[in-house]
């Protein structure tokens, strides 16, 4: 995710995904300033290409929990 | 000795005391519905299809026999040494005095005790009120780390594995590996699912083993794994054996799914459901935007009329166009004064005309002149014998002069 702006991220999809409903919510209720609107819609559109990056590019992380060893990395 | 009797016994037929026999067989309450375990022995399968045996345990032997109706239903296929239990009625066989078990259901051993745990347990657990529907915790709708509590070399995470992998794999999976049959695997559960709920962050818990027989999904009727999961602070999935397979540990779970695969289903949202849904809100974020736009555009525009009607520019137009007014009126007032100069330059022209010397000539004046050209305007400027041009209207006339007036003698014509 490196060719991301690096303050998205940092968020999860889920966390993505809830900052962009609300900006929609946002956008669609009491009228803002244009500029706040402005950058708003920039950042919605942010998220919805980082969301989408994501679901694209996921690899599934599996973590063994192991009481008696290190915990090991494990691509299954 | 047996004793004659006043009031001798009566005497049957052998034929009467075996129905007798019979219908004592089929009245009582034990021998019209019973379940008999014993190993089989003596197991005989003749064409008619009927299927006969002998149920033995080290003391007694019981003959079976099976009809071909019910031989063709039986869930196993029944060998000699085989430890089981047959249901049915015992009846006698009257024409060999034989009583025997007419099964018309069988199970291996073991499976009907069980069952009978089963329900014993299930009743004292739901009296408990573990499986109460308002100790449900409802799932996070997107975790994003998940708890796996499942055997490390078997099917189910495998299963779970890809449908996550397929589904949405930005979740990270912590797995607790356990047995999930035998007698160390009640604990090995209990323990896994605990060491979860000691991780932090964790969203969901899957609890999962791939199909078997009752007796290999018995660690999940296990008290101890059934209160491990009833008090699980994090939410819990149960994926355990196939769809028919019902284990109290489903019953104690927030959520009891089908198999592996379908809790591994219901643990995640879907990548592609996500998609559309990310598109979905991405059409409201432009939609948002361009009815602002829209909106501050009308405003713009409107702004924009309002302007240009008091603008200075407005005024400089309405100027122009006086100014244009005059400029026509201007070059009318010009047009008309040089109409008038040429009319009256026509006319001075018409007297000036008049004024000619041809037009002089036309009224029958004449003009002379010296042949060299020099104007006659006095009898003293000709000599007798000059030559002299006399310009008349439409000619010269050549002429000699005979006599002037100061010529005494001559008359006097005056010119």
């Amino acid at each position: 995710m490196t060719e991301l702006p690096s303050q998205l991220s940092d968020l999860s999809y889920e966390q993505a995904f809830n900052e962009l409903e609300s900006i929609v919510a946002a956008l669609e209720g009491e009228q803002k300033p244009l500029d706040e609107t402005v950058k708003l819609y920039e950042r919605g559109q942010l998220l919805v290409q980082y969301c989408m990056a994501l679901l694209d590019k996921a690899d599934l992380r599996i973590r063994q929990l192991n009481p008696n060893a290190p915990s090991s990395e494990e691509n299954a | 000795m047996l004793q004659q009797s006043l009031f001798p016994l009566p005497s049957f037929t052998v034929s009467e005391i075996t129905r007798y026999l019979r219908e004592l067989f089929e009245s009582d309450e034990i021998l019209t519905e019973v379940w008999v375990q014993g190993e089989i022995s003596n197991l005989s399968r003749p064409a008619s299809g009927h299927i006969y045996f002998v149920l033995k345990d080290q003391n007694a032997a019981l003959k079976c026999v099976i009809w071909k109706q019910t031989a063709s239903r039986l869930p196993l296929t029944l060998q000699n040494g085989m430890a089981i239990e047959a249901h049915g009625a015992i009846g006698i066989y009257e024409r060999d005095g034989q009583y025997q078990l007419y099964a018309d259901a069988i199970r291996l051993t073991g499976e009907g005790a069980l069952y009978q745990e089963f329900l014993r347990l299930k009743a004292s657990l739901e009296a408990e009120g573990l499986f109460a529907p308002e100790r449900k915790v409802p799932l996070p709708e997107m975790p994003t780390k998940i708890g796996l509590v499942t055997s490390k070399t078997g099917a189910a995470l495998q299963d779970i594995l890809n449908t996550l992998k397929r589904r949405f794999p930005l979740v990270e999976v912590l797995l607790a590996p356990c047995a999930v049959q035998g007698e160390e695997a009640p604990p090995q559960i209990v323990a896994a699912i605990n060491a979860l709920n000691q991780e932090p962050d964790i969203d969901l818990i899957v609890v999962a083993r791939g199909g078997g027989s009752l007796e290999d999904l018995w660690a999940f009727n296990d008290e101890r794994v059934v209160r491990a999961i009833a008090n699980s602070s994090t939410p819990i999935i149960t994926g355990i054996g196939h769809e028919t397979d019902f284990t109290l540990a489903d019953f104690a779970a927030d959520v009891r799914a089908a198999t592996p695969t379908a809790a591994a289903e219901m643990a995640v949202p879907d990548r592609s459901e996500l998609r559309e849904q990310t598109n979905a809100i991405g059409l409201q974020l432009a939609a948002a935007w361009r009815h602002r736009y829209n909106e501050e555009r009308a405003a713009l525009q409107d702004l924009s009329r309002r302007l240009a009607l008091v603008s200075p520019v407005w005024q400089v137009r309405n100027d122009r166009q006086r100014l244009d007014e005059l400029q026509g009126r201007l070059f009318r007032n010009l047009l008309h004064q040089m109409t008038t100069l040429r009319g009256n330059t026509l006319n001075l022209s018409r007297h000036l005309a008049a004024l000619s010397p041809e037009a002089v000539l036309q009224r029958g004046y004449a003009i002379v002149r010296t042949t060299e050209g020099k104007l006659i305007s006095s009898v003293k400027q000709v000599h007798r014998d000059d030559l002299l041009d006399i310009h008349v209207s439409d000619g010269i006339i050549l002429s000699r002069v005979e006599a002037g007036s100061d010529f005494k003698g001559n008359g006097g014509k005056n010119l």
